[in-house]
């Protein structure tokens, strides 16, 4: 196990081009440096991984991967595109047609209901409200939550609301998923239902994952780990 | 790059044909609606901040259309005398009267032909022995109060006057008949028709101006500020929202228009209910009194292009507060960047609204006091340093709380929050400052203006051997007279009957004409005769009156200098005049010549204050009959009466008009003492301290609903911090006494700022109307006391949320 700088590729995607590249990576905030030269690649349909201590700059490595913030230097591309080169209303469709999101909480809109939660990304794609809300039903049977869908954020349980939140993730077809402890908040039945579904769906949808835990238990469910320390990224050998 | 979103676009299936921005308004709505209790609170807190801005707004935007409907029913009652040919004149004439302080408009008909001209709001002249009056005045001799006045109107009531004769709901007027004998009544009018233009608009006095425009302001502009803090609930709670959207792909602009899209959903609701508040206001508003005014419901329309502006203006406001809350918060997907310590606040543009509210206020002195220019410069003074006390506040506050350091642990953790952010809480406590500012100097400048109204109505009480009594003065005709006088010796209440009569008598100017000079400094020069009054009365009238002894028949007296309130006569020993007398009928001001008169070689000085009674209605030279001897027939000067009736009775000069009701267009009564009823300035004054009490306390509570909302805001976005607090061991007495103090500082350097602006707004208010201004300390106890009452009770009401938060259950995520 080596520190790395450069794009890391899994030698059964040698021949693939990365459906996301992040380059020498550099992010301060303030004094304090979270990335410093961190790089690392993501290849269709494979679970990512991203672990580290707490303050590491993991959540920031995910943040910047998503072009939700933007990186102080280095480059991210996302299908052979800059994604720091798109406008903020490019980066936010990117977001709402390519990607997906579960965090640990707060995703969710507390004032819709779940069914409305899932189906946000499709309405404001522009998808009628009807078809919208059918396949948001859909998502959260698969996801086994269909009895809360009339229900508000508020009023379910925090398993629930991951998987809410997983089924508004994948609802809108993403070809990365990008998830940020999202176990954190929950028991570990829960935690691993959730990650089942995760998982599971992702790969049925072919949708890339990228995981940032600091459990070794959510980990086992990547493909591959990237560890980040100190704001330095390095690749472990394939978990499975 | 724009390939893969419009794929990513496509993937999601069909795509509507909606705009974007409609599904963006659309969602916001949504959010706005559907968000639980506590959307539904700042819905309601929002619908009813605009819709109070709205109805108040719109009942503003139709005083225009008020005034011009009264103006031109004004307007169409004008008499006109100018001779029309063919046309049958009315004989009008004017007898007016009052009751309680409210004046009773009435006058005295005569149709001297078919054809003769019949005033606006009557079917037809009513003949001798019947009258029409106005609905107020139907209202009034029906109620129980309108008991001393019934016996007046000894005449069949056949109706009442319509809209078109009618300039208020509230006005007392009656037209009736007069008999052909009314010909000859001294200040009758032939009038050919009705219906002219003339300046009918009424100025109201400069400091009584002042006080509404200062009371408009003050509760206007915590409306507006709750318009603002009512956009602001929940605003964490939004901001969250906002960025769990852009999360799932809203881009920042779409995010604004659904944040706006929010606000406009309580924009709208509040015009609805601002609309309906207008709508009940224009229902009730012919059974409401204001200053002495109310209006028909008919004439409350907004004028549109005001209207049209106001529906627009204040959603924009709403909207734009809302947005403007956002200016420096970062919508991100990962949350809000507004973590760190707030952006020094800048002072140059609030103290730049203090300095043009003092601007404004000084410029005042060039203006003419009660002008147009006046009451716009008044009103953007008083505006601008009101809006001051919650424009300084937030830098104040940041100030202020800057310099706190340690204390007891409840004190520094209120003032650690402060510190973090004391923007919200000054701006809602800035809701309550403007009222307490406004109060005090309201209750300022009323206090001045209650000293200068009530004690200039003490000057007509008069006290005569101990006893305290009211004149009043009462004018008749020369064949009634004897009937007059013993019905005056016969009334209830009158204590003293002293008959006199009045002339007035003209003379040749000096060559060259008389130059007087005018307020406005310009002078002009009158070469026309001059005119003087002289009053006939006997030895033993003077006698009781001025209370001399030195009094023959054959004197002539002049009052002393301030005795008369047209100042002693300037006729001289020796002087001749003419005597005349004013024939009105069909011509204006024309005098003709009755006799003429010598003043005699001795005119004896005549000291008034030994009456005690003043100079009542005793005018000019003062002459006893034998002076005077046949100079003038004595039946062509007019009779008058000075009655002395006992104060003390409210209704003794209703007694004395009862007593004459009789002799109908005969007599006139005219009190001239106020004592027991108040003159109309001393009504509006009332009535405006009234309506801005009212006004102050309703807005007290408005600014104090801002706050609990604020208060209960803070509990629930720091549950968590709260409950691990509590879970630590902090006592949650502490807890409380640290939301008490969040709640007190704010409010406490709010008070003072407003006790500052609020002073400092009276007394320049003040020195345009040259009235003595005197702080009532205890005045502006009583309104920070209010405020701190305020604080106390919304933080015993905040009690029961911080019980929940602080529950260990409150730590669970789940």
């Amino acid at each position: 196990m080596t520190a790395t700088s450069t794009p890391t590729t899994t030698p059964t995607s040698q021949q693939l081009r990365p459906l996301l590249a992040a380059d020498q990576l550099r992010k301060s905030f303030g004094p304090t440096d979270a990335l410093v030269g961190a790089s690392m690649s993501v290849h269709a349909g494979e679970v990512v991984a991203v672990m580290g201590p707490s303050g590491s700059g993991k959540s920031t490595m995910l943040h910047c991967l998503a072009g939700i913030v933007p990186p102080d230097g280095g480059t991210v591309r996302y299908a052979g595109t800059d994604i720091g080169a798109l406008s903020d209303g490019q980066r936010s469709a990117l977001r709402r047609t390519d990607f997906g999101f579960v965090f640990q909480f707060g995703q969710l809109v507390p004032e819709l209901t779940c069914q409305e939660n899932v189906s946000l990304p499709l309405r404001l794609a522009g998808v009628p409200r009807r078809p919208a809300e059918t396949l948001a039903a859909e998502w959260l049977a698969r996801l086994e939550v269909a009895d809360v869908s009339g229900k508000r954020p508020g009023e379910v349980s925090g398993g629930q609301g991951q998987r809410v939140a997983v089924a508004r993730a994948l609802v809108g077809g993403p070809k990365v998923v990008f998830a940020d402890e999202p176990t954190g908040a929950l028991d570990s039945l829960n935690g691993e239902l959730v990650m089942n579904l995760l998982v599971t769906t992702a790969k049925e949808t072919g949708a890339a994952v990228v995981l940032v835990t600091h459990e070794p238990r959510v980990a086992a469910y990547a493909d591959r780990e990237v560890i980040v320390r100190d704001g330095r990224t390095r690749e472990l050998e394939p978990t499975r | 790059m724009t390939a893969t979103i419009v794929e990513g676009a496509a993937r999601t299936g069909r795509t509507t044909r909606t705009p974007s921005w409609l599904r963006d308004l659309a969602l916001g709505v949504r959010l706005a609606v559907g968000g639980g209790r506590t959307s539904w609170s700042r819905l309601v807190l929002g619908t009813i901040g605009i819709g109070l801005a709205v109805g108040i707004l719109l009942v503003a935007a139709s005083v225009p259309g008020i005034i011009s409907a009264r103006t031109a029913r004004q307007e169409a009652s004008v008499p006109v005398t100018t001779v029309r040919a063919g046309v049958a004149p009315v004989y009008e004439l004017n007898n007016s009267t009052d009751f309680d302080g409210q004046g009773i408009d009435g006058y005295y008909l005569d149709a001297t032909g078919a054809n003769s001209p019949v005033p606006p709001g009557l079917a037809r002249i009513p003949a001798e022995n019947e009258v029409v009056v106005s609905p107020a005045l139907a209202q009034l001799l029906a109620s129980p109060q309108g008991a001393a006045v019934r016996p007046q109107f000894p005449e069949r009531v056949i109706g009442t006057i319509s809209l078109p004769g009618l300039n208020q709901p509230s006005e007392l007027s009656f037209y009736a008949g007069g008999g052909s004998s009314m010909a000859i009544a001294q200040g009758v009018q032939k009038v050919y028709g009705f219906g002219t233009t003339k300046d009918a608009s009424h100025q109201l006095d400069p400091l009584l101006l002042a006080l509404l425009v200062v009371g408009v302001a003050v509760l206007l502009v915590p409306i507006v500020i709750f318009v603002g803090v009512s956009s602001r609930i929940a605003g964490a709670q939004r901001d969250r929202r906002l960025a769990a959207l852009r999360l799932v792909g809203a881009g920042s602009r779409q995010t604004r228009r659904i944040a706006a899209a929010e606000s406009l959903v309580s924009a709208g609701t509040g015009l609805v209910l601002g609309t309906g508040l207008f709508l009940l206001a224009k229902q009730i508003a012919g059974s409401v009194e204001l200053m002495g005014y109310s209006v028909f419901s008919q004439d409350v329309v907004p004028s549109w292009p005001l209207a049209a502006l106001v529906l627009l203006v204040v959603p924009v406001i709403a909207v734009g507060s809302s947005l403007l809350a956002l200016r420096r918060t970062v919508i991100e997907p990962l949350g809000v960047v507004r973590e760190s310590r707030p952006v020094r606040r800048r002072v140059w543009w609030r103290l730049s609204l203090l300095v043009v509210g003092v601007g404004a206020m000084l410029l005042l002195s060039r203006s003419s006091s009660g002008s147009q220019t006046w009451t716009y410069e008044l009103a953007a003074g008083a505006v601008a340093l009101l809006i001051s006390v919650p424009a300084m506040l937030p830098w104040l506050l940041e100030r202020a709380v800057a310099l706190f350091r340690g204390g007891r642990p409840s004190w520094q953790l209120a003032v650690r929050r402060l510190q973090l952010d004391s923007g919200t809480p000054a701006r809602v406590v800035g809701g309550v400052a403007v009222v307490v500012a406004g109060a005090i100097a309201l209750q300022t400048v009323m206090m001045a203006a209650y000293s200068r109204y009530f004690q200039e109505s003490q000057n007509t009480v008069t006290t005569v051997a101990g006893q305290q009594v009211g004149l009043v003065d009462v004018t008749t005709t020369t064949e009634v007279i004897d009937q007059v006088t013993g019905a005056l010796q016969g009334a209830r209440g009158v204590r003293g009957v002293f008959p006199f009569r009045e002339v007035d008598v003209q003379m040749p100017s000096p060559p060259g004409g008389v130059t007087y000079t005018d307020s406005s400094g310009h002078s002009y020069t009158d070469t026309g005769p001059m005119y003087d009054t002289l009053t006939l009365a006997s030895c033993p009238t003077l006698q009781k009156w001025f209370r001399i002894t030195d009094c023959a028949d054959g004197d002539v007296f002049n009052l002393g200098s301030g005795a008369s309130a047209a100042g002693p006569s300037e006729l001289g020993p020796g002087e001749r005049v003419q005597v005349v007398d004013w024939d009105t009928v069909g011509t204006d001001d024309q005098s003709r010549q009755i006799g003429s008169w010598t003043v005699p070689s001795t005119i004896k000085q005549l000291d008034q204050s030994g009456s005690q009674a003043g100079q009542g209605g005793f005018a000019g030279l003062i002459v006893t009959p034998g002076a005077f001897g046949n100079a003038a027939p004595i039946a062509d000067m007019t009779p008058r009466y000075e009655v002395r009736v006992a104060n003390a009775d409210s209704n003794a000069v209703e007694y004395v008009r009862d007593a004459l009701a009789k002799f109908t267009w005969r007599t006139e009564t005219f009190p001239l003492y106020s004592v027991n009823s108040m003159n109309t300035d001393q009504k509006t004054l009332t009535t405006i301290r009234g309506g801005l009490l009212v006004g102050s306390l309703f807005t007290l509570l408005l600014a104090g609903a801002s706050l609990l909302v604020l208060a209960l805001e803070q509990i629930r976005e720091r549950r968590r911090p709260l409950a691990a607090l509590a879970a630590a061991g902090v006592p949650r007495r502490m807890l409380a006494r640290s939301l008490l103090w969040q709640t007190m500082v704010p409010v406490v350097v709010g008070v003072a700022v407003a006790a500052v602006i609020g002073l400092a707004l009276a007394w320049l208010v003040l020195r345009q109307t040259s009235v003595p201004m005197a702080i009532d300390w205890g005045g502006i106890g009583v309104f920070a006391g209010s405020a701190i009452v305020l604080v106390l009770l919304v933080t015993g009401l905040t009690l029961p949320a911080l019980r929940g938060a602080t529950k260990l259950a409150a730590l669970r995520n789940e």
